[in-house]
């Protein structure tokens, strides 16, 4: 059965009919999102469901595709190579199985996969969540296996593995009837092919001083961590304003601070949300990025996001609900435009990838 | 580190909300804009093009985009 009339006759509907049902459709969303900018042009349609099960179980699914298209000017420093255009599909899917015996904790484990022409992604994991302090804070713990593989296009035979652990902790806790503080951190560690390093692009050559052109070639381990606090702070009955800063570290000496800030304002009885947001990042270079290379070097990169670079993004988004739909407790239609602006201290006249991101889709919950 | 700990503890033991007095925590524009799955996708698409990552709305598997 097509996967597309399902998913919006499950939307719409959310399986009723049947007369208490074991499984129930909890929500259910389509979206599409559309990122371009010189380079590239990235439409990612996607997909959600989350069913009730009996006895506290429940279920999350979700698929996402990536459709790539684009034309690169630069010929070195850049994703290909060599190419001028190049078009790339990636699939990817996900499902997240909770227990839930008391209302105050829970248990999930999840799986997350992505295969594209060169690249195969595959990520299992487990966590839990328990409702702490008279339920006025609430702690979560995420741990993430991930394993992939890098091929090449051109080269069946080519195989890269990599691995990388990953660990999430999160601590929300209410501070008054409208504020909510959630503190949050990551670590990851990544074991790459010594072949490649971790990141690498198997396609991205550079160009050294000398007129050398050599394959890209990074560090084969890395570390990150990545510390957040966030805040939300309710200004009147239709108001809220959202906040969040976060510090990232991590072993290539790459450190840099993010701050975004969104403003809500609901309209006729939340049958209009009305959110702007902005966002500001600045980061420090890995130790072995440069705008070129002397010599040969064990350590290269043509990828200029490893740089020193600042990004700021501001948008608007819209969403409109229904509130009195017959089996549905809310029917939401939802858009938004965000521009990015990404400036690289060692390319500071180069503004191609300036973006913008636009998506929309559509939402029920039952 | 001792003075956060302190902190912490007070802000969450000072308050303590039944359920009726939540009211204003369940509304729409009370979620957080990070904890949506709109964020997840402007995660996604920021972070291939940062080298940072982390402590975000970013999940699931991780694509070849470099």
């Amino acid at each position: 059965m097509p996967l597309a009339p399902l998913l919006v006759g499950l939307l719409v509907t959310g399986g009723a009919g049947a007369a208490d049902p074991p499984v129930r459709v909890d929500t259910s969303s389509a979206r599409v999102d559309v990122f371009t900018d010189e380079w590239v042009t990235v439409v990612a349609p996607s997909a959600n469901l989350d069913l009730t099960l009996p006895r506290g179980w429940s279920v999350s699914g979700a698929w996402a595709a990536d459709v790539i298209s684009g034309a690169t000017p630069h010929i070195t420093t850049d994703a290909i190579s060599s190419a001028t255009s190049f078009h790339e599909l990636r699939n990817g899917l996900s499902v997240d199985l909770q227990a839930a015996p008391k209302t105050t904790w829970s248990l999930h484990g999840s799986y997350a996969g992505s295969i594209e022409s060169d690249f195969v992604s595959n990520t299992a994991g487990l966590g839990a969540k328990v409702d702490l302090l008279k339920r006025m804070a609430s702690l979560r713990a995420d741990y993430h296996s991930r394993f992939e593989t890098t091929g090449r296009a051109d080269d069946r035979s080519y195989s890269e593995p990599a691995s990388a652990q990953l660990l999430d902790l999160s601590w929300a806790w209410i501070l008054g009837r409208g504020t909510v503080a959630t503190l949050l951190a990551s670590g990851e560690w990544d074991a790459c092919s010594p072949a490649l390093g971790c990141v690498a692009n198997p396609y991205r050559t550079v160009r050294t001083t000398q007129g050398v052109v050599l394959p890209e070639r990074h560090p084969d381990t890395r570390g990150r961590a990545a510390g957040a606090l966030r805040l939300s702070q309710a200004l009147g009955a239709n108001t809220a304003v959202h906040g969040g800063y976060r510090y990232y570290a991590d072993s290539w000496r790459i450190s840099g601070h993010t701050a975004d800030l969104s403003l809500a304002r609901s309209l006729f009885k939340d049958a209009l949300v009305l959110r702007a947001n902005g966002r500001f990042s600045r980061q420090g270079a890995a130790f072995f990025f440069g705008p070129e290379y002397d010599g040969t070097p064990a350590w290269r990169t043509g990828d200029r996001d490893l740089g020193a670079l600042h990004t700021w993004k501001a948008g608007i988004a819209v969403e409109g609900s229904a509130y009195t739909l017959e089996g549905l407790s809310r029917l939401s239609l939802a858009a938004n435009i965000d521009r990015l602006w990404l400036r690289q201290d060692d390319f500071a006249g180069d503004h191609s990838h300036d973006a913008w991101l636009v998506g929309g889709g559509l939402s029920a919950a039952f | 580190m001792s003075a956060l700990i302190l902190l912490f503890g007070v802000l969450t033991g000072c308050v303590t909300l039944a359920p009726y007095q939540r009211a204003t925590l369940m509304t729409r524009v009370m979620q957080d804009p990070y904890d949506t799955r709109e964020a997840a996708t402007a995660a996604h698409v920021i972070e291939v093009r940062e080298a940072m990552a982390g402590a975000s709305a970013a999940s699931g598997a991780s694509c070849g985009c470099r």
